[in-house]
């Protein structure tokens, strides 16, 4: 081993807390680096995993492609044998009540459909040639009639036409306006039934039969195309624009917004820019932190530098000899780093394990733990960069010097031109001459001063920037649930053309009411005017309301709003936004007890919303509008002359489950029973269809979910059941997961941040043993010592915390631009207040303590060995 | 009057298993006013007996009485204050503090004391010094014999009971040497400075009064080659 190695290891074993402290820095940004690219990764891979799983192989689909355009796409494209399914023809079902499926769409599959394209068979077999179909397993539910295994059926099969264009598969329904065209019958044997949660493998305006593509299929009908990428990281973006030339009816899955570099994918961009961000702190926190480490291990060796430089040692060999330092503790640091990130990742997942499958997993598969090579070589490049780059500066600062200056450590005091510097009276008064010789020791050696106030101050801009991030993604996923506790679990809509809604709601909320597990139940129908305004009388409205009112006019009138401008024609009257809500009997008597009305004369019930909310989620206060409002006007449908609703009660109190009290933009929410609808049913136009908003008691709402599923399959499908309770858990398991994982990031971000301070201080005070001594030998006392050290802990505190705390602000600042740039990701400035505080308390209370602890133990040193050994 | 008494002193170095004995059982006095050489190869123990007398390093036997003062009965602070008072260390690597001027560096142990030096006082030493016009200065911008003196100056600021050189000259030309040892005996003939010199230079160690020779921890010599002080 080269005499520089053997000197190199000799440092690091003599050194043993300083190469510890950068060992330890290492591993931490190693363990960080691997935390959060593994973890990315790891979702990504399970994602990737379960959407194959659940939704198929394949990356694209193309609707609607004729027979050449088909040729085209295997011409121009890098694609091969791409599966599809060839139209046959579409079949008119013969409905008792128009549905939003009128048609079944006859489907030839090819030979390799079922590759991966993701069903399963519920009873009978795959067809076996061109006259066996299987049909969707909900399709047997519809009124027409229940469909049965080994039915013969003969169907009309033909086109819809639009104005004489054939619609096809990307086409939705479009109800009188189009035709059937009947081109030829063929008879079908039922051999299954089949369910798919694949994208895209049903069109919205047909159930899609499948049968299987022969001799006899007629191949110049029209095909849809299901595309697996074979090299999807590379090929993704150029197939897609490709196919973007060729046909209008071009979609990508969520595997290739997983899969393929698709920038403009808002999700993959998100995913990017956070851990873009991560990685961004981490590393300056690691460098920051080996950094300061290798720069002190330079001054240290400065004059052991200057010796071997006077013997021969030229400054490529010298770098070399840092850099062979640089890399014994990157190997130890990543290696113990790796190890401890993926170890703590794993320990993460596996306690966490259920929430992540809940939000990811639907198969069943458990979340898995992965890590890719790509992945572990950049999690080690990064961290050896930053190694590197940490070591490389201190060193080429440090080979600057002359070796006779080195060797005499003259150094680090620079002259300056002013030759006197007279310490501040303030100074001297309180801390005599210890404040005196403290504070020309920052005079004179500015630049060592500024590397630690730099550090303490990068350790300060890390923790607080970490928690502002941290806090950041809590609200981005927090402002989705930022709703009242008490809002409904699932809600029933019903939609057809003969607006037979109120009559089915009913039904259902009939057929439900006996089911134990639900709390509460709500049936509302939102009517509106015309245009969306209501009037009222502008003497009515208060001017505070008013004057905000016109404040704000021209940003509203931009956005469409023109709530409290004043009526066309009608200076006595403002245009006031608001909804009409007609509720079950039940439910608006809970409102009358809410607000103690006795006596309900069919008055209309006004409610001022509090609160509304804005596109990001946020709440935003409400200006009171108005104390009462005596009539509200209406502009009828029909009628020019606008109607009133005179009898009105302003109420405080709006319970409801359906979430009424925000009112979205409303100034007012107008409340009345379903037995008054009929009466405003000419004059005001829907606005929601009939609801029935479902409420389950605490524990049992999956279990209700699943009696409503099966509720809703044996009917007809023209109702409609939304899960909510599934939505906010899932976005409250991943408010779970990413407190964990913002937890584990900030106590070891803050730990990166605390050993550097430590190792600043620690280093500070090392390097001026020798000063100490000499002071010691000439009559300093230790109390002396001690109170010139709490002078120098001031200094640092003040200096650092003062560039430290409003540095990390403007960052702050940025990050929340940056945040709310790309995506609207986040809505308000958070200012960081109490991390501010916490990092303003750690750093007074570390360094004071940290010098203190450190100039005591140097105080019990030898005074004459201590001098000695510096000497040399 | 004596001014200075050893009894007894041991001073050992222990590395691993051996035992090293630097100052092995030594005992003497010294006058007030005596110039004493205390001469000896390297490894002797010289500079470590010296150290010992200046209360930079501790015993591990023996007692040492400076002015009638048990040095190592005082605690650490009681033990600072004297050093600054009563004794003045003189080393051969100089050991100014880098960010104090001249003045600052020689007026050292006053403020300490908070006390100021007279300027009358200071100029007088810095002419003794020949320090003229460098009272401004930092360490770095002056010669090694220019350090040296400010050390030097340092060392008799207070009028110490005692001064003790280690080497005063280790670092220094021959011309330079002379007139640092020439200060100090000026300072010793002419305030009745009691010096005590550590060198291995035959002719500095001739211009004392005293030489003590020291080989191996012990006394192996102790001459009085002027008899000024009997």
């Amino acid at each position: 081993m080269n005499i520089f190695k053997k000197l190199t290891l000799k440092e690091l074993k003599l050194n043993k807390k300083r190469t510890a402290a950068t060992i330890i820095g290492v591993i931490l940004s190693a363990a960080l680096f691997t935390a959060v690219i593994s973890f990315i990764s790891s979702t990504l891979f399970n994602m990737e995993k379960e959407v194959r799983k659940t939704s198929g192989n394949y990356h694209i689909t193309v609707s609607d492609v004729t027979k050449s355009d088909f040729d085209k796409i295997l011409k121009e494209t890098e694609i091969e044998n791409p599966n599809y399914l060839l139209h046959v023809g579409y079949v008119p079902l013969n409905l008792t009540n128009k549905s939003a499926k009128p048609y079944l769409s006859i489907e030839s599959m090819d030979n390799n459909f079922r590759e991966n394209i993701v069903f399963s068979i519920i009873s009978g077999r795959m067809p076996r040639n061109s006259s066996e179909l299987i049909l969707p397993s909900n399709f047997k539910n519809d009124d027409m009639g229940n469909y049965k295994l080994n039915d013969v059926v003969k169907f009309d099969i033909g086109e819809r036409k639009f104005n004489n264009d054939i619609l096809g598969q990307g086409h939705q329904f479009f109800g009188n306006d189009e035709k059937f065209e009947k081109k030829f019958q063929k008879e079908y044997k039922i051999v299954g039934f089949y369910t798919s949660e694949s994208y895209g493998l049903f069109s919205g305006a047909a159930y899609t039969a499948l049968t299987i593509e022969d001799a006899e299929t007629n191949k110049d009908n029209t095909y849809k195309l299901f595309i697996s990428l074979s090299k999807p990281l590379t090929q993704g973006g150029k197939v897609y624009s490709k196919l973007f030339r060729i046909s209008d009816f071009v979609d990508k899955t969520l595997l290739f917004d997983i899969e393929c570099i698709a920038l403009n994918s808002s999700f993959k961009k998100s995913l990017y820019l956070l851990a873009l961000i991560f990685i961004i702190i981490i590393f300056v926190g690691s460098v920051s932190l080996i950094y300061n480490s290798f720069s002190i291990s330079v001054a240290q060796r400065t004059k052991e530098f200057g010796m071997l430089a006077s013997i021969g040692a030229t400054r490529k060999q010298l770098f070399k000899s840092v850099l062979f330092e640089a890399n014994i503790i990157s190997i130890v640091g990543m290696i113990f780093g790796f190890a401890l990130g993926c170890v703590g990742i794993g320990v993460t997942l596996w306690k966490t394990g259920d929430i992540f499958n809940s939000l990811l997993m639907m198969s069943g598969d458990k979340f898995v733990f992965h890590i890719s090579w790509p992945v572990l070589v950049l999690a080690i490049l990064l961290t050896y960069i930053t190694v590197v780059v940490s070591a490389s500066i201190p060193i080429i600062k440090g080979t600057k010097v002359a070796p006779i200056t080195a060797i005499k450590e003259n150094n680090f005091v620079k002259i300056k031109k002013k030759k006197n510097y007279k310490t501040p009276k303030l100074v001297s008064k309180i801390f005599g001459f210890e404040g005196t010789l403290s504070h020309k020791y920052y005079k004179r050696s500015k630049n060592q001063y500024r590397t630690t106030i730099i550090a303490i101050s990068m350790s300060v801009i890390l923790f607080v920037c970490s928690n502002s991030f941290v806090t950041y993604l809590n609200n981005i996923f927090s402002s989705q649930v930022a709703m009242s506790p008490d809002i409904f679990d699932y809600f029933i809509t019903y939609i057809d053309e003969n607006e037979t809604g109120e009559k089915h709601i009913l039904e259902m909320a009939d057929k439900i009411a006996n089911n134990e597990k639900i709390s509460q139940t709500e049936i509302v129908y939102e009517m509106g005017t015309e245009f969306g305004y209501f009037e009222a009388d502008k003497k009515e409205i208060l001017p505070k309301a008013l004057n905000e009112a016109k404040k704000t006019a021209e940003i509203r009138a931009e956005a469409g709003d023109i709530s409290l401008t004043p009526v066309k024609d009608n200076n006595d009257r403002l245009y006031l936004s608001g909804s009409v809500f007609f509720m079950d009997e039940a439910s608006f008597k809970n409102i009358l007890k809410a607000n103690n009305i006795k006596n309900y004369g069919n008055e209309a019930l006004i409610y001022l919303p509090k609160y509304s909310m804005d596109s990001k989620g946020k709440k935003i206060a409400n200006e009171e509008l108005t104390k009462k409002l005596t009539h509200i006007y209406y502009s009828a449908q029909k009628t020019k002359e606008p109607k009133k609703i005179e009898n009105t009660i302003m109420i405080k109190e709006l319970p409801s489950i359906s979430n009424l009290e925000y009112g979205s933009s409303n100034n007012i929410t107008i409340c009345l029973p379903l037995s008054q609808a009929p009466k405003y049913r000419s004059s005001l136009v829907l606005q929601n269809p009939h609801t029935l908003f479902i409420k389950a008691k605490d524990g049992q709402e999956k279990q209700l979910g699943q009696d409503l599923d099966k509720i809703i399959e044996k009917e007809n499908s023209n109702y409609h059941l939304i899960n909510f309770y599934e939505q906010i858990e899932l976005i409250k398991g991943a408010i779970f997961v990413l407190k964990v994982f913002s937890y584990g990031f900030t106590i070891l971000i803050s730990l990166i941040s605390l050993a550097n301070l430590f190792n600043v201080i620690y280093t500070n005070v090392m390097l001026r043993q020798k000063d100490l001594a000499v002071l010691r030998s000439v009559g300093m006392t230790e109390k002396s010592i001690k109170k010139s050290t709490i002078y120098e802990a001031l200094n640092y505190s003040v200096r650092s915390l003062f560039w430290g705390v409003s540095l990390s602000m403007g960052l702050n600042y940025l990050m929340f631009m940056a945040l709310n740039k790309a995506n609207d990701m986040v809505s308000s400035f958070y200012v960081p207040k109490f991390p501010v505080i916490f990092a303003i308390t750690s750093v007074v209370l570390l360094i004071f303590i940290t010098m203190l602890y450190f100039i005591k133990q140097t105080s019990k040193q030898n005074i004459i060995e201590t001098i000695r050994n510096q000497n040399v | 009057m004596e001014i200075l008494r050893v009894e007894n002193l041991v001073k050992e170095y222990k590395t691993g298993e051996n035992v090293v004995k630097a100052v092995d059982n030594v005992s003497f006095t010294v006058q007030k006013g005596e110039f004493v050489a205390i001469i000896g190869a390297s490894g002797s123990g010289k500079s470590t007996l010296l150290h010992l007398i200046g209360g930079v390093d501790k015993p591990d036997g023996g007692k040492i009485y400076v002015d009638g003062v048990d040095l190592y009965s005082q605690n650490n602070e009681k033990l600072a204050i004297f050093r600054r008072r009563e004794i003045g260390l003189i080393y051969q690597f100089y050991n100014l503090i880098p960010v104090l001027t001249v003045s600052e560096n020689i007026t050292l142990p006053l403020l300490m004391d908070n006390r100021k030096s007279p300027k009358a006082e200071l100029e007088k030493m810095i002419e003794m010094l020949d320090l003229q016009g460098k009272e401004n200065q930092l360490p770095n911008q002056l010669s090694g014999g220019q350090q040296q003196r400010v050390a030097i100056g340092r060392c008799l600021i207070t009028s110490p009971a005692i001064v003790l050189a280690d080497e005063p000259t280790g670092n220094l030309d021959s011309k330079t040497s002379s007139g640092i040892i020439n200060l100090l005996k000026t300072s010793n003939r002419k305030f009745n400075q009691t010096l005590i010199i550590v060198t291995h230079d035959k002719n500095i160690a001739e211009q004392a009064d005293r030489i003590i020779e020291i080989s191996d921890g012990k006394i192996l010599r102790d001459e009085v080659i002027k008899n000024e002080y009997i």
